[in-house]
Formats: C-alpha cells, structure tokens, sequence
C-alpha cells in the first residue's frame, strides 16, 4: 500500500532537535513544507540547515516531537517501512558520501543494482547518458580517492539523481563545481520538474545562478524554528 | 572522619554497580546487534544472495587465506614445542601413549581456538574496526540509508558470515599443520614413530572434540566481527574517533573471547567430571 504512494506532505508537529543540550537545532518546532516546488532552505552558519534536509530525507531521527510523510508518522516507521519513501527521496551529501571502495560508476549503480529497478542493460544505459552529460565518462572506472574533489561532488548529486526520484534533497550541491557544470545541473533539474518526475525539490546552497534560476520559495531556519517566506520567489516554474 | 570513610566506600561501591551496569548494558548491545543483523538480511527482499556473497567471499579472503602464513608459523611453533615438551616428559613417567590425548587437549581444545580468535582480532578485527569507523565518518553509512540500503544486511551481516567461515577454517587449518608440521619438525630430533603418533591421536579424538571446536570457533568469531562492526558503528564526531574504537574493539573482542573460551572449558570440564561421577 505504501509503495506506490507519493509523497504530498511533509510536516514537523513540536518537532525538537539537539546534537547536545548546548547544540540545540529546532525546538518545538511545527512546520507543514511546501510542496511541488524548489524550495530553498536558509539561515545563518550553524543554524541547522543540514540537519533539517537530513531529519527531511529521514537520515537522522528527531529528539523528541513527531515528522509525517503524508499520514505516516516517520518515528514510529521500521527501516524496512521506510525504504519505499527512501526510494522515492533522492539526497546528495554535503560533502563525503561516496563509497570509496567503488569506482563512480559502480556508486552511481549501486541503488539501481541493489533495488533491481532496472535490467543491467537499463542500468548500464541510464548510467552512461547521465555520465556522458556531466563529462564523468573518463573517469567513471576510477574510485572517489583518485578522482578530483569536484567530480566526486558531483558524483554524490547525480547518485541522488540515478532513481528518477519525486523528491530531491541537496545539500551544498555546487560546492566545488565549475559554472559548467553548475549550469547543467540547474538544466538537469529544471527538465525533470517539467516533466513532472521529479515533484519536490528541497536545497542548502549559497549558488547566486541557483537562486536566480531555479528557487522558487525559501525556508528560514531563525531562533531554533522554521518559517516560510510566503513571497514566493520568481522565476522556475511560477514564471 | 567515618562520614568521609563511608561516603568514599559508598563512592566506589557506585562506580562498581556503575561498571557492571555498563558492561551489561554493552553485551545486550552486541547481542541486539547480531540479531538486528540476522533480521535485517532475512526481511531485505532486495539484498541477492550474490551481493552477500561477493562481500562474504571477500571478507574470508582477508581474513582466512591472508592469516595463512602467519598461523603456519605460530601452528608450527606451538604444535613442535608441546610435542617435544610433552613427549619427553611423557616418555620419563612411561606414558609415552598419552601423547595424543595431550596433544587433543592442549591444541585442539584450547590453544588452536583461542590463538587462531588472537590472529584474527590482531589482523581482521581492527581492519573491520577502522573501516567502519572511517565508512562512518565519510558518511558512507548513511549514504546507504539514503539508498533505502540498511548497513546491517549490506556490511555487518556478510562480515560476520565471512568471519565466522573464516574462523573456522583457520583453526581447522591451525590443528592440522601443529598435529602433522609439529611431528616433522619433533621427528629431528626425537625418534617417534608416525604410526605409533598417528594411533595415539586417533585414539584420543572424540565427537565431544569437534562439538567443542564448532562451539568456540564458531561463537569466537561471531564475537569478534559483531564487537568489532559494532565500535566501528559507534564513531559519531570524526576521524579521531577511529583509532578510539579499533582500540576498544581489540580490548574488548579479546577479553569476551577470553571469557567464553574459558567458560565453555570450565562447563566441559565440570560435564566430564559429573559423567565420571567425581561431582
């Protein structure tokens, strides 16, 4: 039943986040997310902005307080529960991610392969077409350590990519990146929102050409609580 | 005076209760992991056999064929110097047939068992260690969350299979080259024929034998691999925490190791005792 559902909401109900008493994050916190656009989360240094992309991609659980998917309590959900939505969430790391005793095609494969999504000549197809767009090919044997910092980022944002996913989380995608590169990216996602595969969209980046081309509303992370700019930005989608 | 007597005495009975407290707690962790291990890969419908097998078969290569030199030489050594002490010793108080019945007891039912777990922890279990710990920091546990992938099935689970193989077939391998390379290196200087060796420790295997070295190898290695998988798991700030854990994982691998080889010795001794009516 949970399987082919979609994701249409995502929300905190006194939602408390900490790291240590003195790390506080969010402190009952309620937030609905909006959703079906490219959302921008953003606050000061430190402020918890990782952490809210990670508690949204159900990386890490709360301290205390409740966060639904849909009509689904995310708390009380078994690893093996959430794996559909987890199918569905696609999330690129800040930085790390990659694992390191496989070469970039290999990670790039890797969820296809294990979740037998595709035939290994799909796989080997949607591989390749994503690797050749992004100028990976010529390094796609060899392993994150050998490769430059940029190409392993952007490694770790296309594996987000690989399960044509209806929600994608990054964090810090152009870190590194060339304006190329940058630009390709913004085009990858803005087709795949066109087309309707790709619904929700959640960003940390500090990118200008992102803000101006693809955010189209922003959440601030303030005084350990969420709240939504209601203006929301031009351009995207909306223009 | 007798209040700050007594406040010391009860300050150290609290960290006392505090420590054994602790390690309960540690040991309930170790075996909630194993069965959180053997749950997940029985639940994940994904995960094939094939990439079980392939991380499996990777894990005995590391640890059961790359210990093979090694154990060689300390099988060897151990083998040569219980035969040469214990055949001459033997031979002064006439007993000289007892040979096989020591050689099961010393090699096959404790020394193999509790060196070969040594080996392993030394070479294997920091080498688990610390991968996880740095697949930890370089968020690569969470990556596979992220892939709907759960890190028990897909890296615990086949390290613990592929140690536990692996444990086995070293120990096995331990007893043969001490039994038969000790002979050889003992027949230079001691004159015993192999005939009268090899009946002596045929004569003296028994089936308890083997259900002991099944029992301890198996569990040694499944203790090793979980407390190692299990501190590696445990590194949470970054990179300085690594050689922390593989610290502790080594400590604490060889004193549970130490511990169980030394209970279910003192449970087949105290069974053999009970069968002979002594108690």
């Amino acid at each position: 039943m949970i399987k082919h559902e979609s994701i249409e909401k995502l929300s905190f109900k006194s939602l408390d986040f900490e790291f240590s008493v003195q790390d506080r994050i969010l402190l009952e916190c309620d937030f609905e997310f909006p959703m079906n656009k490219v959302v921008a989360v953003q606050g000061n240094f430190g402020c918890g902005k990782s952490t809210i992309l990670k508690l949204l991609a159900t990386l890490i659980e709360p301290t205390a307080g409740e966060y639904w998917i849909n009509d689904h309590l995310v708390n009380s959900m078994s690893f093996e529960e959430l794996i559909p939505y987890r199918l569905k969430i696609g999330y690129g790391f800040d930085y790390g991610g990659l694992l390191n005793n496989k070469s970039l095609r290999e990670n790039l494969m890797l969820p296809l392969q294990y979740h037998k999504l595709l035939s290994p000549e799909g796989i080997n197809e949607r591989i390749g077409e994503l690797m050749e767009k992004f100028d990976l090919s010529f390094v796609g044997s060899h392993r994150p350590s050998s490769v430059s910092g940029s190409q392993r980022k952007l490694t770790c944002v296309l594996r987000a990519l690989v399960m044509n996913p209806e929600m994608l989380i990054l964090d810090n995608p152009t870190h590194g990146l060339n304006e190329k590169a940058v630009g390709l990216l913004i085009e990858e996602i803005q087709q795949r929102l066109a087309s309707g595969e790709l619904k929700h969209v959640f960003l940390v980046t500090d990118h200008k050409k992102m803000h101006e081309e693809l955010i189209e509303q922003r959440v601030w992370v303030d005084g350990r609580k969420l709240s939504e700019n209601v203006e929301a930005v031009s351009k995207g989608k909306s223009a | 005076m007798i209040a700050r007597l007594s406040y010391g005495v009860v300050n150290k009975i609290d960290g006392w209760g505090k420590s054994v407290v602790s390690n309960i707690d540690y040991t309930l962790n170790i075996f909630l992991m194993i069965y959180l291990a053997f749950r997940a890969t029985l639940f994940d419908q994904a995960q094939g056999l094939r990439t079980i097998f392939s991380v499996v078969s990777a894990q005995i290569y590391f640890t059961g064929f790359q210990a093979m030199p090694l154990i060689t030489v300390l099988a060897l050594a151990s083998g040569s110097i219980v035969i040469m002490q214990s055949s001459a010793q033997l031979s002064l108080l006439g007993s000289g047939d007892m040979i096989g019945r020591l050689l099961v007891m010393v090699i096959v039912r404790e020394i193999a068992p509790l060196l070969t777990a040594l080996i392993v922890i030394a070479r294997s279990g920091t080498a688990v260690a610390s991968e996880l710990g740095n697949m930890k920091v370089n968020k690569e546990i969470e990556a596979l969350e992220s892939m709907g992938i759960n890190p028990l099935s897909y890296i615990v689970f086949p390290r613990l299979l592929g140690g536990v193989i692996s444990v086995l077939c070293l120990a096995f391998y331990y007893i043969c080259i001490s039994l038969i390379g000790g002979f050889v290196v003992t027949k230079i200087m001691h004159d015993m024929p192999f005939a009268f060796y090899a009946e002596s420790l045929a004569k003296a295997f028994t089936s308890q034998d083997v259900l002991l070295f099944m029992a301890k190898n198996t569990f040694s290695g499944l203790i090793i691999f979980i407390i190692c998988c299990y501190q590696g798991l445990l590194v949470k700030l970054g990179p300085h925490e690594v050689p922390q854990v593989t610290t502790k994982a080594v400590v604490n691998s060889i004193i549970y190791v130490v511990v169980f080889n030394l209970g279910v010795t003192t449970w087949f001794y105290l069974n053999q005792l009970m069968q002979l009516g002594v108690i």
